[in-house]
């Protein structure tokens, strides 16, 4: 798989970008249809799906910008200088890509039945993420770390992981 | 001639400016008119109110009943009197039943009819609402009997419609489809509908049977709660009125209510502008309600013409509202979800200092030379060192 991303690094380098604003559009588009109907009630009169999806494509664009900016951070501060920024940069996008398409695909599973409503909110986003850090992990500490650095590598993406995974279920 | 021709345009001046103005109030007494008969039960019911005579409230509202189903056959009038722990006051819930025989299943119409002040928005319109329902299903033939209850006690803590509902039996309860609660219709912002926090095929009948009508937004907990700790527990704490008891019954509901959820006010509200916030004030009056609110018999009619078309409609008996029920129980939506969340999360991360200190006993140790993949605290001696080699003459070696 990345031999082929590197032998067509541009065209993958769009593509990637592409998958995570969809992905990202998939996953949080019921969100935003509540929440553009409580913000703009007045102004749009009921539900209005476009401008719901609208507004998950351009928060999707805002995620895609971020995402490599702390990955950055994330190899600044653990001091992998010889990893490739870019190249990194692109693997966690299209990793985040899929959580986020996972985690959409499972909450359409809402419009079908509330069974895993409440049960889903708080697991998928643990399951799914959980499944997505570790093969990120394992694809990246094979690409770029001996056995000398995995276990830093290893132990700063655990608690990178575990932070944002908190962040995200506490917080937002 | 030029003062001819300036006061031509003078009188078409003030012609434009005043003939819109009478032709509103030409359209407002009209439509008054064709309602009058709402107008004047609010106008009645809150001067009652006014005078805190809760004996002539009721007797006013059994008075009115009585007068809806007069000539229907099989209507059961009823009172249901009740007092709370800790309160002096007895209660009073007023029924009228609409039987068909041989009929099983049935569905519950309800409105408040206690008020704190005046009342006038919460809740004399709803009870209006109730009166005009009440009026049109009596001329309809329908294959389920219709319960019209007024609640007492709402403003007390819920307290009729849990009455009502702990003096059903199993067999009501199940055999009920649907109970309709109308409460404070008319002084809120937009006219809402709550069925369940997600779509449903009984919100969809409903609000496609009338406009004006919008479904409450399905955001979970109103933006209030992390975990959701009421999203689904909501019925309990977010727009309480007396359609909680029987949703906690397992009863699908259908909730008429007014208000806001505009994010100004980050939540609801009865109104966005705070001077227009009447329930449960000394301003929810009669007066206020006309002056402020000249579209309430319109609301009060929506509300009618949307329980009447739904359950008169075909579809009406073809959906099962309880399938759609999401599960209200507290472990199961809140602690369970939770508590397995938290189960992972040690798993995980008892996994992953396990397999660091594997990955450390790699790093030190070199991949290949590891005769274990046992996790250590103290490396042993054969981990560590191997014994004489044949091409060796020591006796054993310090391993690379």
């Amino acid at each position: 798989m990345i031999n082929k991303l590197r032998a067509n690094y541009n065209l993958s380098n769009v593509l990637i970008r592409i998958f995570l604003v969809l992905a990202y559009v998939l996953y949080s588009w019921q969100t935003s249809l509540a929440v553009t109907t409580l913000m703009l009630e007045r102004m749009v009169g009921g539900y209005n799906l476009w401008l719901a999806l609208l507004t998950s494509a351009l928060l999707g664009a805002i995620i895609m910008v971020i995402v490599p900016f702390i990955s950055n951070i994330f190899l600044n501060y653990s001091h992998f200088y010889t990893v490739p920024r870019a190249e990194y940069g692109l693997l966690t996008m299209l990793f985040i890509a899929l959580y986020f398409a996972i985690c959409g695909l499972l909450k359409l599973i809402n419009l079908i039945t509330p069974i895993l409503l409440v049960w889903g909110e708080i697991l998928f986003p643990v399951l799914v993420s959980l499944g997505c850090v570790i093969w990120f992990y394992s694809v990246t500490a094979n690409l770029y770390f001996n056995n000398q650095t995995k276990p830093y590598y290893f132990r700063n993406i655990a608690i990178t992981y575990l932070v944002l995974i908190i962040v995200a279920e506490v917080l937002l | 001639m030029r003062r001819l021709w300036l006061a031509l345009i003078a009188i078409l001046l003030v012609a434009v400016v005043l003939v819109p103005n009478v032709a509103t109030a030409e359209e407002a007494d009209g439509s008054r008119a064709q309602n009058s008969e709402i107008y004047t039960f609010v106008e009645e019911l809150c001067e009652l109110n006014k005078s805190k005579d809760k004996d002539a409230v009721r007797d006013f509202l059994a008075d009115k009943f009585k007068e809806a189903l007069s000539g229907v056959e099989g209507v059961e009038f009823g009172e249901q009197i009740f007092t709370f722990n800790g309160l002096t006051d007895s209660y009073v819930n007023l029924e009228a039943k609409l039987t068909n025989s041989g009929a099983t299943k049935q569905i519950i119409v309800g409105a408040h009819y206690d008020s704190m002040y005046e009342g006038a928005g919460d809740n004399a319109c709803g009870v209006a609402a109730l009166y005009l329902t009440m009026q049109r299903l009596a001329k309809e033939n329908l294959s389920f009997n219709i319960v019209f209850v007024a609640f007492d006690g709402e403003e007390d803590g819920l307290l009729g419609s849990e009455y009502y509902v702990n003096s059903m039996s199993q067999a009501d309860i199940d055999n009920t489809l649907v109970m309709f609660n109308i409460d404070t219709i008319a002084t809120g912002d937009n006219l809402y509908l709550m069925c369940e926090n997600r779509p449903t095929k009984l919100a969809n009948l409903i609000l496609q049977s009338v406009d004006g009508l919008q479904e409450k937004p399905h955001a979970k907990g109103t933006f209030s709660n992390t975990f959701d700790f009421f999203g689904y527990g909501y019925y309990e704490t977010v727009q309480g009125s007396d359609h909680t008891p029987f949703r906690l019954q397992g009863i699908p509901i259908a909730f008429f209510f007014s208000g806001t959820y505009s994010a100004s006010v980050w939540g609801y509200s009865e109104s966005a502008d705070t001077s227009n916030e009447v329930m449960n004030t000394v301003s929810d009056t009669f007066e206020n309600l006309v002056a402020k609110h000249p579209d309430f018999e319109e609301r009060i009619t929506t509300v009618s013409d949307a329980v009447v078309a739904t359950v008169t409609s075909n579809e009406f008996l073809t959906i099962d509202a309880r399938k759609q029920l999401v599960n209200l129980n507290f472990w199961y939506t809140v602690w369970w979800p939770i508590i397995a969340a938290v189960v992972i999360g040690i798993v995980a991360i008892s996994l992953a200092i396990l397999y660091y200190r594997k990955l450390q006993k790699n790093a030190i140790l070199g991949e290949t030379e590891i005769k274990s993949q046992t996790v250590f605290d103290k490396p042993k001696a054969e981990d560590i060192f191997s014994f004489k080699s044949d091409d060796s003459d020591d006796i054993f070696t310090f391993k690379k």
